[in-house]
């Protein structure tokens, strides 16, 4: 009778203190972002050619992304997609926007709709109309058996 | 527990989870027929909803391309809220019924 009532468990000291950390962590590394695209904006003023301010910017990402891969290596598949279920929803949710808003989202849609017009629309109902459909019809019974969701995966 | 008040208690949240069910099967009905009608009705009925201009567009394609959206966005954060509510009372229904009042933390 005494099972776990997972849903209704109140955060432990270890769990506030992960999460005052993450958060500290989270705000270091946002400014530092805004610092570096401050930088290139410095660095163009001063005539930096274009190419090399399109090489820094993506060696530069590239790289402190593959630090903090490293640093955070996991094989866990729960930690890999949902960092172990411990990172507070609203991160995890801005990781998932993160991957939508790539160049297919700014570049191939705007090119989609130059050329198709209102066909073009097709695929931004699609993706976006897909997460509804996901959120409504799979999320709630899926999350009690662990899977990672994503529109994609349903749109084949 | 008497047999007799354990066979009540077993009804009871059988009655209790086919009712949860139900209301869950209600706001997911609910939440379909509001992406139907915003996907499907609007797209098909565009041009007619192109005699109307918004915000500067003509509002069949303002539908599809933003409208559209915004209204993904309300049912998914809508129905994830009344699904949580409903989930917590559910489950506080079964603790009750099974004699727990209050909830455990993760660890001790």
């Amino acid at each position: 009778m005494a099972e776990r009532r997972s849903r209704q468990i109140r955060p432990t000291q270890a769990t506030r203190v992960f999460t005052h950390v993450l958060h500290r962590r989270y705000a270091v590394y946002t400014m530092g972002a805004l610092c570096f695209i401050v930088l290139m904006a410095l660095l163009e003023r001063m005539g930096w050619p274009r190419t090399w301010i399109g090489g820094t910017f993506l060696i530069g990402t590239v790289a402190v992304y593959a630090a903090i891969g490293l640093m955070s290596r996991t094989t866990d598949e729960s930690e890999y997609y949902v960092a172990g279920r411990r990172v507070p929803a609203i991160y995890n949710g801005m990781a998932t926007a993160a991957d939508w808003m790539s160049a297919a989202s700014f570049i191939g849609t705007a090119g989609v709709l130059y050329l198709q017009g209102f066909a073009g629309l097709a695929y931004i109902l699609g993706w976006t109309g897909g997460y509804c459909l996901v959120a409504l019809l799979l999320a709630p019974y899926l999350r009690r058996v662990g899977f990672f969701l994503n529109a994609s995966g349903f749109s084949r | 527990m008497g047999v007799q008040e354990a066979g009540e208690v077993a009804a009871d949240s059988v009655e209790a989870r086919a009712s949860h069910w139900r209301k869950v099967c209600l706001w997911t009905a609910l939440g379909l027929f509001s992406w139907l009608l915003v996907t499907w009705v609007v797209v098909w009925f565009a041009s007619d909803f192109n005699a109307w201009t918004v915000a500067g567009a003509p509002a069949g394609y303002w539908l599809a391309a933003q409208g559209a959206i915004g209204v993904y966005l309300i049912i998914i954060i809508v129905h994830g809220r009344i699904m949580d509510a409903l989930e917590r009372r559910s489950q506080a229904a079964t603790d009750a019924a099974q004699g727990c009042s209050s909830p455990e933390s993760s660890l001790d």
